[in-house]
């Protein structure tokens, strides 16, 4: 039982949850459109208003305005906040940013464990590559966006705003323009996508080599991928894909923690996903050697980066605070606003860290099956919340967190299970039975 | 006075040794009262069948009570006593005393575990440590067993099956 085989009964499952999503997502966007036509022909006043002297109008519509509301009515005529089409779009980003978000993990929990001489891991590390894989498949998601949807997300892709003496001038966006421009997104795209992908084809042939041949010179091998690894997700496929894809959607407001932030919540994420694949292998008979210890690992490692996810979200407040940057307040007016975000802003806190610190303290809740397949399920929910609020707010002022959200989640969420899957399946042997640290992973107890 | 007891001891000069010994004594179902050892032997806590400690539960307590020692303070001396302004911020910003919140928990917690800790150990202040061996802290490892109403066939079974499992030297001594 070394080979995984993807049988009918879970790809049925997989289309169901599919289903459900599409099923959340058509009720969402419906209630959102009769919300959106009730709201207009309700109030006619403000329908014409908007239609013939749009900034106006959309100035007095929000009234504590972000710098790029007031920009936005100014370039984009046509263009209504919080309109379907919008909230759909901001969705859609931000859940395949996730998607590529909790691969770029994977990869880096893969590189982190073999570089720092991991034993455990290696009856599970197949489950991290075939998580990692699907990066190929969401940088082209996020290609598709950039191509088509990039005036719509970045208000910094707007040459109207440098424009010295026009109407939308943006001297702080005009400092910034020198790395806000489209030379250096397209290059970084480029340099991002060609490392991920010749990172992941080297650890999938790597990893699958030692299955077949497990040789000295292939083991080494690995070590010095995972070293090549570590060291371009730190400092140019994490800090550039942060700043050009999700920071620069809010081009005024800046961080240091927004990038390490990203990361641990990522890792956090895909720790959860890596232990739910875990129970699902072993409820279906694979896996004979993982045992309660190395669920016991990986729910202390949730637990770990979960808190190490609360120290950076705690530090981007607090440096904005003690450092007295009234400027940079608006990230956090825009989302502890309690009309649209504020409830969504603390119950992602709630499930992210609250919730898994207070079930996974303990030794026995750890090694109990249900209480950390609960725990991981509240962190799933939690971060791609969180990725939410990271990514919309700033496009959606007046909220779109909401059946939408969540239809996405279980549409893109069951793609990604199924190519996981389907990839597991061409691993040929599941276990690593073969890798010299195998041993080691057996007698792992703590 | 009363707190003299007898105890037969038994010394070993290897870990590996000990621990073999600690499980077919206790399989053979004789109780072990304590071992002492020169450094932490791994697995040796599992095989006396000890107790988990109750220390985290004390620690739980008084980190409690620094955390509220802290907000309490801080509540009353920025809200009440002298509120201060600083460039327009709450006078009570809640998130804002998180670090200080924290810091004074860790501190608590740990100062207070550390003397409980010493003082579960028998290690206040005042008091004359009993050492069943001096040669346990150096190089040596022991077993001891509780002599009170115990006949002289345990005691020689005991030693025998003790100097079979590969004690140096087995002896009686009361502290």
């Amino acid at each position: 039982m070394n080979r995984y085989i993807f049988e009918s009964s879970t790809k049925k499952k997989i289309l169901y949850a599919f289903l459900i999503g599409i099923l959340l997502f058509a009720v969402g966007a419906a209630k959102k459109y009769f919300e959106d036509k009730s709201e207009f022909s309700g109030n006619e006043e403000a329908k014409t208003e908007m239609t013939k002297t749009s900034e106006s109008g959309q100035e007095k519509f929000t009234a504590p305005a972000t710098h790029r509301v007031e920009k936005k009515t100014a370039t984009e005529e046509e263009y209504k906040e919080g309109s379907l089409g919008m909230t759909i779009l901001a969705n859609t980003y931000s859940i395949f940013y996730f998607g590529f978000y909790i691969a770029l993990a994977a990869m880096f929990f893969l590189a982190a464990t073999t570089v720092a001489w991991g034993g455990w891991q290696v009856q599970i590390q197949k489950i991290f590559l075939a998580l990692a894989a699907p990066i190929v498949m969401f940088l082209g998601l996020l290609l598709v966006m950039f191509i088509f949807f990039r005036h719509d997300l970045f208000l910094w892709t707007h040459d109207e705003l440098y424009k010295a003496g026009s109407e939308t001038y943006d001297k702080v966006l005009v400092i910034k323009h020198d790395f806000l421009n489209m030379r250096v997104f397209w290059t970084f795209y480029v340099i991002i996508a060609g490392i991920c992908v010749s990172l992941v084809g080297y650890w999938w042939k790597t990893l699958n080599a030692i299955d077949i041949n497990p040789t000295r010179q292939l083991f080494s091998k690995t070590r010095v991928i995972g070293a090549i690894t570590i060291v371009t997700t730190a400092f140019i496929i994490n800090t550039f894909a942060t700043w050009l894809w999700s920071m620069s959607i809010q081009p005024h407001w800046y961080s240091t923690m927004f990038t390490w932030n990203t990361m641990a919540g990522a890792v956090e994420a895909v720790l959860s996903i890596i232990l739910l694949f875990i129970y699902f292998l072993k409820q279906k008979g694979y896996l004979p050697g993982v045992n309660e210890n190395h669920e016991h690992d990986v729910a202390k490692l949730m637990f770990a980066i979960s808190i190490f996810w609360t120290y950076t979200w705690f530090a981007q407040y607090m440096l904005i605070w003690y450092a007295n940057l009234p400027e940079e307040t608006e990230y956090f007016r825009l989302r502890r606003n309690m009309d649209n975000y504020g409830f969504l802003f603390h119950l992602a806190f709630i499930c992210n860290f609250v919730l898994p610190f207070l079930i996974l303290l303990t030794r026995g809740a750890k090694r109990t099956k249900w209480i950390s397949l609960l725990s991981a399920w509240i962190i799933i929910f939690g971060q791609s919340a969180w990725f939410f609020l990271m990514n919309c707010p700033e496009l959606l002022p007046k909220g779109g967190f909401g059946l939408i959200s969540i239809g996405l989640l279980f549409i893109v969420g069951s793609i990604f299970i199924f190519v996981t899957l389907k990839l597991l399946e061409k691993v040929k042997d599941l276990a690593s039975t073969t890798h010299p640290y195998v041993k080691e992973s057996y007698q792992f107890k703590i | 006075m009363s707190d003299i007891k007898k105890y037969l001891v038994g010394m070993f000069d290897d870990d590996d040794v000990l621990l073999h010994a600690v499980s077919h004594i206790r399989g053979a179902g004789y109780e072990i009262t304590d071992a002492f050892t020169p450094f932490p032997v791994h697995g040796l806590e599992h095989e006396l069948g000890l107790q988990p400690t109750r220390l985290h539960t004390a620690g739980f307590f008084f980190g409690a009570t620094g955390l509220t020692v802290a907000l309490s303070m801080i509540f009353f001396i920025n809200k009440f006593n002298y509120p201060t302004d600083v460039g327009g911020k709450p006078f009570f910003g809640l998130l804002a005393y998180v670090p200080i919140c924290f810091e004074h928990t860790v501190l608590y917690s740990a100062i207070g575990m550390t003397v409980s800790f010493y003082y579960l150990c028998n290690l206040y202040p005042g008091k004359t440590p009993k050492i069943i061996d001096e040669r346990t802290t150096d190089h040596l490892f022991s077993l001891t067993f509780d002599l009170e109403n115990r006949d002289a066939a345990y005691i020689s079974a005991v030693t025998e099956l003790l100097k079979k499992e590969g004690a140096i030297e087995v002896y009686q001594k009361e502290i």
